[in-house]
């Protein structure tokens, strides 16, 4: 099972990239003719996205843990703000499709809480002790991204619907007020792989103001500004390939801003 | 009909006649030494006795308390035979001295006061410049700030001790003048004088309040309320047993109507003699009453203890905590402070409000309270200031917490908070907290202890026997290689 999802992820990602080759291959752009003035329409090759998502690990899937929850026992099981880049290259333009391309993403999270004391301290018996516990979260990924901006294009419907699939790492850390924490000669210090899923609708912000939206064309080279939502779905669980990691994906809503330029 | 040549011979009579008269004048100024050099147990410690940081050119509370002499040096000039003049030190907090009535002369109370009479030059006589060195100690200085001796007394006020370091009233640095007088023989200011104005603060800043703890393994994390003062540089943190000096004391000392509680071993009271779980009854006061143990402990749970093992005393009739944290710490080392408030109750500190040039108020004048003071706690307990130098553990008024890491879990320590000011005054303490560090389970060990495998970036599962490399062991392989191949050219 996991090897079919490593061979349809990998499938897909050299198939982008095998693409490559007909970058160059571009789609007659159609002029716009707006009276008797022919206006300007930069070219467009690349996309990128500046992303929020509301995010949860799921450090206690792991099977290993045998349904202990000790994630959601020391930081708390609920989302924390992840803020992510991606840069696409969109490669391939397919006519009445959309583009087609690699793209490579970074993001980073941090989810902190109190450390408990092993036994009740002090009068009162407390357990949140005064030292912090840590997880921070890097998430590096990279997919091929399908965007039919069709719609966009034929039917002059402002959303364009894609898909993202491919490959992602996270690397970890885990830490105390101290430093890294290091438990039994484990230091808290990792990396996870695993697949990388992203299903979303982008609305082209170009609709509320064409005008504006040539002009920042003109002066900047963006052709389309897009307000969308994702849902995004990373599985670093190794890919059979890794034994036992730290399962820092998970599943959740990304938002965000992109331009294609 | 004008007359070049006549008016050109009476311009050059006039001017000969009025440039002696100018040159005349009697002029105090300061030689080539800028700064009063300083002197202690007659040793010269030259300008400054602390770090450029800490205001080196004013006077703190240990400058007063070492009982340091200034030595100053001016030069006088045009002191001419035909007219006697004396040379007089004065000393005020706002007068130049000048005046008669401010040093008393036709008056019944003055504003200046006299520096010690071997700072009195009679008939001096100096044809040309010439340069004279004079003495004051800092408590002569000081000591008569909140109001010198009724005339004549102030002319020669007796020595002061070490009482006028405490006279100030304002922990905010209070400027004083020495003023350096030609004086005629009518007993009037005369010619130029030379005044040297000095910073002077006997008075560390008001303690920190809201002072709070929380404690983790090994570590201990202090907050307070940042102060909003003027006179507030930093703060110095003190704690008690210092780390690496744990085994030395235990800091708990338990009175009547207390009982020492220890949650880690088991624990023992005290006093009133109410047992808690195991502990030791090193401290007791009282009988122990076997009777009183609460079930399920026994003596026999009694064990050694890690020093004082994480024990606290808590009040048992009733009484109010006094300290911040609601433990009783009763660290006898870390309470102490001299209070300086020159006789007030509390020191009060009033800006002058800005006005402008029609008189209308720009900026409103502050008014600052609070009780200043003089911590007297051993340096030895201050955290992070290297022995034999004077400066903060945090250089930054605003800053509100501290962590203070490497210490030893199970061991009780107390800790107190105080305001260090721009001249290394380090104010009262705040109230004292208590706590003991103790083990904790962070994520990661939580993470481990529940059966997590994860370990580390290489962590790679053999895919069946004779496998091919998976992408991970490549990439790891490769990490490792380039690790591996810049060390080798970092040694060569």
């Amino acid at each position: 099972m996991k090897r079919t999802r490593i061979v349809a992820s990998g499938t897909v990602v050299v198939g982008v990239l095998a693409c490559a080759s007909s970058a160059l291959a571009q789609e007659d752009r159609q002029d716009v003719l707006v009276g008797k003035h022919k206006v300007y329409e930069s070219a467009q090759h690349f996309a990128i996205e500046l992303r929020f998502a509301s995010f949860t690990p799921d450090v206690d899937s792991d099977p290993s843990l045998k349904g202990a929850t000790p994630f959601a026992s020391t930081l708390g099981n609920f989302a924390r703000l992840m803020f992510q880049g991606e840069f696409d290259w969109q490669v391939l333009r397919i006519p009445h499709v959309g583009t087609l391309g690699p793209g490579v993403g970074v993001g980073y999270t941090k989810m902190s809480g109190d450390a408990q004391f092993i036994s009740p301290h002090g009068p009162n018996g407390i357990l949140n002790s005064g030292e912090t516990t840590t997880l921070e979260i890097y998430p590096f990924y990279a997919v091929a991204v399908l965007r039919a901006d069709v719609f966009r294009r034929e039917l002059h419907v402002p959303l364009v619907p894609y898909a993202k699939l491919g490959l992602g790492y996270s690397v970890w850390r885990a830490s105390n007020t101290v430093g890294t924490s290091n438990y039994g000669g484990h230091i808290g210090v990792g990396g996870s792989m695993g697949t990388e899923l992203g299903v979303g609708l982008a609305f082209n912000l170009n609709a509320f103001d064409e005008y504006s939206a040539k002009n920042f064309d003109e002066a900047v080279g963006v052709n389309n500004t897009y307000a969308f939502a994702e849902y995004t779905r990373a599985d670093l669980d190794g890919l059979g390939i890794q034994s036992d990691p730290l399962r820092v994906g998970g599943q959740s809503w990304t938002f965000g801003l992109a331009f294609e330029f | 009909m004008f007359r070049p040549r006549l008016a050109l011979s009476v311009a050059i009579v006039a001017a000969a006649t009025l440039v002696p008269a100018v040159a005349a004048a009697q002029t105090v100024s300061a030689s080539g030494q800028p700064y009063p050099n300083r002197i202690i147990g007659g040793v010269n410690k030259g300008y400054s006795t602390r770090a450029q940081n800490l205001n080196p050119l004013g006077l703190s509370y240990q400058d007063c308390l070492d009982d340091m002499t200034l030595s100053f040096s001016v030069t006088l000039t045009a002191f001419t035979a035909a007219k006697p003049m004396s040379l007089e030190v004065w000393a005020s907090l706002t007068s130049d001295c000048t005046a008669n009535t401010d040093r008393g002369i036709g008056a019944t109370a003055a504003v200046c006061w006299g520096t010690g009479s071997g700072n009195t030059l009679a008939g001096v006589v100096t044809t040309t410049p010439q340069t004279y060195t004079f003495n004051m100690r800092v408590q002569d200085i000081v000591g008569w700030q909140q109001g010198p001796p009724a005339p004549p007394g102030n002319t020669h006020p007796p020595a002061k001790g070490q009482e006028a370091c405490t006279a100030q009233a304002s922990f905010s640095a209070v400027p004083m003048n020495i003023n350096f007088l030609a004086i005629d023989s009518s007993g009037n200011s005369n010619g130029t004088p030379y005044q040297y104005t000095l910073n002077t603060d006997m008075v560390g800043p008001p303690a920190p309040s809201g002072v709070g703890e929380t404690v983790g393994e090994t570590i201990y994390n202090v907050t307070w309320t940042a102060n909003s003062d003027s006179d507030t540089a930093g703060y110095d943190v003190f704690m008690d047993p210092t780390p690496g000096q744990e085994g030395a004391e235990t800091s708990i000392s338990l009175e009547a109507g207390q009982k020492q509680v220890c949650p880690e071993t088991g624990a023992v009271s005290i006093g009133d003699a109410t047992l808690e779980s195991g502990g030791t009854d090193a401290s007791v006061d009282g009988p122990l009453e076997t009777s009183s143990i609460e079930s399920g402990v026994s003596e026999a749970s009694v064990g050694p203890v890690p020093y004082d093992g994480g024990c606290y005393p808590v009040n048992t009739g009733g009484q109010s905590p006094a300290s911040a944290n609601g433990y009783n710490c009763n660290n006898s080392i870390l309470a102490g402070a001299l209070t300086q408030d020159g006789g007030a109750e509390a020191a009060t500190v009033v800006t002058t409000p800005t006005v402008d040039d029609a008189g209308n108020t720009i900026e409103g004048g502050t008014v600052e309270t609070g009780v200043g003071g003089i911590s007297t706690i051993p340096a030895q307990f201050i955290l992070n200031v290297p022995l034999g130098t004077s400066g903060f553990t945090i250089a930054d008024k605003s800053v509100g917490s501290y962590t203070i890491q490497g210490l030893m879990d199970f061991t009780t320590y107390t800790v107190v908070v105080a305001s260090v000011d721009g001249t290394g005054n380090v104010g009262p303490p705040s109230l004292e907290v208590c706590d003991y560090p103790a083990p904790v389970r962070d994520f990661w060990q939580t993470y481990r202890e529940d059966g997590g495998q994860s370990n580390g970036f290489c962590a790679l599962e053999t895919i069946g026997s004779g496998g091919a490399p998976s992408l991970a062991g490549v990439a790891c392989f490769l990490g490792l290689a380039a690790a591996v191949r810049r060390r080798r050219r970092s040694r060569r």
